[in-house]
């Protein structure tokens, strides 16, 4: 029964066909202005430049653009910055080096941890 | 696969870009071949501090101070914003016994005529009102040290050498050399092989792997330092600091319940971004680079310690960066040992920021006239008696 829920849930809804060209084949040239890293407000022009110098992994476009630096620490535009790789040099996002994922996994206060160290001294 | 190279430098951290840099504007033909990417290893994993006040009285206090005057002239010479800020930096005291060493430490810096005194903690707090006033009874403070953006002057040098002649070949790695006589002939990648007049390994954490390839080892292995990242907030801190714990290791015990194993030295900056850096725990632990629970936890502590209201401060990342570390903390810099085209500049551990202006400047006069304006017997790999060549 959840299962035919869910089969519905964006029947007849517009958003859906917006959503889906976003994640399909359209192509994002002429887009240059687009931004892709919402924190820190990278545009695809940015990123273009890079992979233009030769930069071919994520690690390395963040190190030059700063995208995926921030906040959210690339969660949001990872797959975007993959299909522009794609895109530009034709790489499957399998073969594109990924960069490190490391604690935390979310954002957090300092003083979370303070707790869990107290409680582990006590 | 390439011709004509007159000097090959392995390595695109900030050693490698300074040195290609610094060549380059010479008019000499290099090339960068670099396994990875720019700043891919420790120069993209590290913070931004320029500080002469951590250095040992004598050569490295020298080298230091020499690189600050250097950076000066390179905030001109480069276009891009290095984000390079001389806004003085701390040496935060905690308890009597780091006073007194601190006292004997900055008096031997004055004597070396370096600008550098004890602030009292109403001076201080001052200065930086955030520090807690129970943990905290002092710091020594150094006027002429600062902080940059580590990654936009690696770049910023690399950027330059490519505009001044350099070529840069990325994902090109080093599996061998061919010899004749004290020669190095030729470099074999993975890439192709490239014939060559003058080989200097810049290689960072990776130089005793590339020393290996002609034989030589070196005494240089990876250190682990672990960093917490702040999400940006309005600034909180207005100097870079590092606990003087960080000098004391090796002099005074423990303060009780710290563990020693992870080598916290805890460091603490504000980059032009806002972000906050807290740092570093140093540990042996080969080539991870892993954040761990207890490093983590043991920097948090350490950091709500000094600064209470870091309490409420998000940490959005936490990375690990691996340090060269060498025996006497000194770099290794100069020709090797038998050989007379190979080149070392490496070993580093967290100077190679500081450091690196200097390092470029005296490897390219080394290479060039075959002396330098700097002395660099004590930093000569010959220092180390257990380096030999294979014949």
């Amino acid at each position: 029964m959840p299962e035919a829920k869910r089969k519905n849930r964006f029947e007849g809804k517009e958003s859906l066909k917006g959503k889906e060209s976003l994640k399909g084949k359209e192509s994002l040239k002429g887009k240059e202005s687009l931004i892709v890293c919402r924190c820190e407000e990278i545009s695809y022009q940015e990123i273009l430049e890079v992979i233009r110098q030769g930069i071919y992994t994520l690690a390395g476009i963040k190190r030059f653009t700063r995208a995926g630096m921030g906040l959210c620490q690339g969660r949001f535009c990872y797959k975007l910055l993959l299909r522009i790789l794609q895109e530009e040099i034709g790489i499957q996002s399998s073969e594109v080096e990924w960069s490190h994922f490391r604690p935390p996994v979310r954002a957090f206060p300092l003083s979370v941890l303070g707790r869990i160290s107290a409680g582990k001294e006590s | 696969m390439r011709s004509q190279i007159e000097i090959l430098i392995i390595g695109a951290g900030v050693i490698g870009s300074s040195i290609a840099y610094y060549l380059s504007r010479r008019g000499k033909k290099v090339l960068v071949v670099e396994k990875s990417e720019p700043a891919s290893g420790t120069s993209g994993a590290c913070d931004g501090f320029i500080i002469t006040q951590t250095k040992s009285p004598g050569i490295g206090l020298q080298l230091a101070r020499k690189s600050l005057h250097l950076l000066d002239s390179l905030c001109s010479e480069l276009e891009d914003n290095l984000e390079y800020k001389k806004t003085g930096s701390l040496v935060i005291i905690e308890t009597a016994e780091e006073w007194k060493f601190m006292e004997s430490w900055v008096s031997q810096h004055c004597q070396e005529g370096e600008n550098i005194f004890l602030l009292p903690p109403e001076e201080l707090f001052r200065r930086e009102p955030e520090l807690n006033p129970h943990y905290v009874i002092g710091a020594s403070y150094c006027p002429s040290d600062g902080q940059i953006n580590p990654l936009n002057l690696n770049f910023a040098l690399l950027r330059e050498a490519r505009k001044q002649g350099a070529e840069v070949c990325l994902y090109t790695e080093v599996l061998g050399f061919r010899f004749r006589g004290d020669k190095i002939v030729s470099a074999v990648t993975n890439r192709g092989e490239m014939e060559l007049e003058i080989v200097v390994n810049a290689a960072g954490v990776w130089a005793a792997e590339i020393a290996l390839k002609a034989g030589i080892k070196l005494p240089i292995i990876p250190r682990r330092g672990q960093v917490l990242v702040s999400e940006p907030i309005a600034p909180i801190i207005h100097h870079p600091m590092v606990s003087a714990r960080y000098l004391t290791v090796k002099f005074i015990p423990p303060p009780q319940g710290e563990k020693e194993e992870l080598g916290l030295g805890f460091v603490l900056e504000q980059t032009v971004r806002g972000n906050l850096l807290l740092g570093s725990t140093r540990e042996f632990v080969s080539f991870s680079r892993e954040t761990t629970p207890t490093g983590i936890l043991a920097i948090a502590t350490k950091a709500m310690k000094i600064v209470p209201k870091l309490a409420g401060v998000n940490i959005i990342r936490t990375f690990a960066g691996l340090r060269p570390f060498t025996p006497d903390g000194l770099p290794i810099l100069g020709k090797m040992p038998g050989f007379s085209n190979f080149y070392i500049a490496a070993g580093h551990e967290g100077d190679g920021i500081t450091l690196a202006p200097v390092t470029g400047k005296i490897m390219a006069e080394l290479i060039l006239e075959g002396t330098s304006s700097f002395p660099l017997t004590q930093l000569s790999p010959e220092r180390f008696p257990n380096i030999f060549k294979k014949e």
